[in-house]
């Protein structure tokens, strides 16, 4: 019985969430109760709500400002050639302490140039490393930032590039060592103040190799305003909502 | 009739996911002003606006592999990722009434949509709808259809504030209770 009322309450503060009325306090129960319940939301009220939404404007659609498409036009161009896709939304308040931590220098290590230029890629699907290449080429915006190994991942190093205007990013890495996807995964984390306290998952991903460069696409949940600090951590497999910081292995940042 | 639709329309996100320039424009073209709308719903500033929507395209075109044509219709679809950005946008800015910041908020991990309970057919919802009490339809149709928010729907109705709420949350729970019953083996979504 206990655990019907659990349930209903779940559901009803899934309905909640997608109607977008959840108080502060309800969206904490939500998150007790799906960590408890070992369920999760059911996709559905999202969809509901949406497909009731979008049914509701059929007859009222207005069309984009002309300037507004006209950047959108633009900026489809951009990215036309391959995107990469993401996950969560963490909540992780506490990441300034590692930014702002004085004793994790970026003196950065020898950086790591490993960005053949292979020409321009025509064909998709294109390799990471491909990719990379084309973002240095066209993004003229892009930051460049060093990776320092922390810890026992001293021997960490490489570079993430990013670009603002076409929300892409990629990671060269060296020195990380091998991981068993079934018992460990790498994370990235991207720290970008202005758009929120919380940092951006940038997504999970594998080194395969030992050693030589690995270059990983950033596949970051939201839209980044001004990355201040790229932080990978090694997690559970499949990554974390919320990390506990147990093992940072590198930081970029500046 | 929804079949036909399918199988001779060609799908826009899944040639946006294979990087087809011109699947782009198609999607800027089918989609633009159902983004914008809905924005428009949730935001009044013009400027705030037109960079919300260029962020939920790029996060379109980023998640067009995710696209599933078996559990909804890509004007779902699109308009799901439309909405949730808006909401989030209000819940950072700490807009809505009755809406608080985001911390806790971003803690709930993104339902799996693969995992729906219910695939959509907007036919079947709205049958489903109209066998809904009178009082309910009229707040479905107060918070979708006219898009108020809560407090207007109450002031609107003359309900207190928490019943609205609660009405809207089981008539969801209860549309999504039907239509589970409703499933069909091999059912396609209607656009």
């Amino acid at each position: 019985m206990i655990e019907d009322d659990s349930i209903n309450r779940f559901n009803e503060l899934c309905a909640g969430h997608a109607l977008g009325d959840l108080s502060h306090e309800e969206e904490r129960e939500l998150a007790v109760l799906t960590k408890q319940l070992r369920i999760e939301p059911d996709a559905a009220f999202e969809l509901l709500a949406a497909s009731l939404e979008v049914e509701s404007l059929k007859n009222a659609i207005e069309p984009m400002p002309a300037g507004l498409e006209v950047r959108l036009r633009q900026c489809a161009a951009d990215f036309a050639g391959g995107m990469p896709s993401n996950v969560f939304v963490p909540e992780i308040p506490t990441w300034r302490k590692i930014v702002g931590n004085p004793l994790v220098g970026w003196a950065a290590a020898a950086a790591v140039a490993v960005f053949a230029l292979l020409g321009s890629p025509q064909e998709v699907p294109i390799s990471p490393a491909q990719a990379e290449s084309k973002l240095r080429s066209e993004a003229g915006d892009l930051i460049e930032r060093n990776f320092e190994g922390l810890g026992e991942f001293k021997s960490a190093g490489g570079k993430v590039v990013w670009s603002d205007r076409l929300q892409q990013g990629f990671m060269t890495l060296t020195g990380i060592p091998v991981n068993d996807p079934g018992k460990s995964q790498y994370q990235l984390w991207i720290v970008d103040p202005k758009r929120d306290e919380a940092p951006v998952d940038g997504g999970v991903f594998d080194i395969p190799t030992d050693g030589s460069p690995v270059v990983i696409p950033i596949s970051a949940k939201l839209v980044l305003t001004q990355p201040q600090a790229f932080v990978i951590t090694l997690e559970q497999p499949g990554g974390v909502v919320k990390s506990k910081q147990e093992k940072v292995v590198a930081l970029a940042k500046g | 009739v929804t079949e036909q639709r399918l199988t001779s329309t060609r799908l826009i996100l899944p040639r946006v996911a294979a990087g087809e320039a011109e699947a782009m424009g198609q999607c800027l073209s089918a989609f633009g002003g159902l983004v914008w709308s809905i924005v428009r719903r949730y935001l009044s500033n013009q400027t705030e606006a037109e960079d919300l929507v260029q962020e939920i395209f790029i996060e379109i075109w980023k998640k067009a592999a995710s696209f599933n044509p078996a559990v909804a219709s890509e004007t779902t679809y699109v308009g799901l990722i439309a909405r949730r950005r808006a909401i989030d946008h209000l819940r950072r800015q700490g807009r809505k009434p009755d809406l608080e910041p985001l911390s806790a908020a971003a803690s709930i991990p993104l339902p799996d949509l693969e995992k729906s309970s219910v695939l959509l057919d907007s036919e079947t919802v709205k049958s489903s709808l109209a066998s809904f009490p009178a009082e309910t339809r009229q707040l479905f149709d107060l918070f979708f259809e006219k898009g108020f928010t809560h407090p207007e729907i109450a002031a609107k109705t003359g309900l207190p504030l928490g019943t609205v709420k609660t009405r809207l949350r089981r008539g969801l729970i209860t549309l999504r209770e039907q239509l589970k019953r409703i499933a069909i083996p091999n059912q396609t979504p209607a656009s």
